[in-house]
């Protein structure tokens, strides 16, 4: 713990990693989206059938994790 | 009977199938969830001489996400305030809010056929519905059943522009039918005051969302 301690004067030079997480139910929200489009739906249907959509595959992977 | 100018309607919902949903996944179930939740969806329209309010009244479904399925295919997406000639949609959400301001419709075509609805003699009209989106264009049939005998251009979902409220209307296979008809002729139904939201084109909403 005194090791991490930065001594007076001292600049730790601590870099933020950035991690990217990839969007499970991305494919499903775009799938959601395009059926309910070729369908005929409005932009803004498919956009919130999509989100619906994207929910639900969440809502499933968090049950199974 | 004479001329009626104020007024509250009770509008129920149905939702059938469309062709080719069998050829699909999602909306299917979807759809099946919606058609079960459908009956419990009530809306009202509140009516006087210069202007009218749609709204869903409160209510439970089956279950939450039907209900949510019924709302979204049913084509509401907030309370509509209608005057003689536009209709603004209130939306409220985590991108801002705005009144989606929209022409009334008048490409309607009158025809000959009539039918009663709740002792009303009413007229039937027929227009068309066109989507336009990144998968194409679409044409679906609008049949509006409206009555002259309340001479005011409005109806659910901001659909108006005939010569009588429109006491049942199809887009497609979704119907608005008369539950109840409240008329009061000699009193002057209050109807709530428009937010102060930005007002936007339907366009212009769209693109709008597909930017968050």
């Amino acid at each position: 713990m005194a090791n991490d301690c930065v001594q007076k004067n001292e600049i730790n030079d601590l870099k933020i990693e950035n991690i990217v997480i990839d969007d499970p139910c991305k494919d499903e929200q775009d799938a959601a989206v395009n059926e309910c489009l070729s369908n005929g739906c409005s932009e803004k249907e498919a956009f919130y059938f999509g989100a619906v959509a994207w929910g639900n595959c969440m809502k499933e992977l968090s049950i199974r994790a | 009977m004479s001329q009626i100018n104020n007024g509250k309607i009770e509008y129920g919902l149905h939702i059938s199938t469309f062709e080719g949903l069998e050829k699909t996944t999602r909306m299917k179930v979807a759809y099946v969830k919606a058609m079960e939740n459908s009956p419990f969806i009530n809306f009202e329209l509140l009516f006087n001489s210069n202007e009218s309010f749609f709204y869903i009244k409160d209510g439970l479904g089956l279950d939450d996400q039907g209900y949510l399925y019924a709302k979204l295919f049913s084509g509401y997406e907030g309370v509509i305030f209608q005057n003689e000639e536009f209709s603004y949609s209130e939306i409220k959400g985590e991108i801002g809010n705005f009144l989606i301001k929209k022409n009334k419709k008048k490409d309607w075509t009158l025809e000959n056929e009539t039918k009663e609805i709740n002792g009303f003699v009413c007229f039937k009209a027929t227009a068309v519905k066109t989507v336009i989106n990144s998968a194409g264009v679409f044409h679906f049939p609008v049949i509006a059943w409206y009555c002259p005998q309340i001479p005011l251009s409005y109806g659910p979902n901001g659909y108006g522009g005939l010569p009588g409220l429109i006491l049942e209307l199809q887009v497609r296979n979704i119907l608005f039918g008369v539950k109840k008809i409240d008329l009061k002729p000699n009193k002057n139904i209050l109807v709530p005051q428009r937010k102060e939201f930005k007002v936007v084109s339907e366009k212009e909403y769209e693109d709008i969302l597909l930017k968050k």
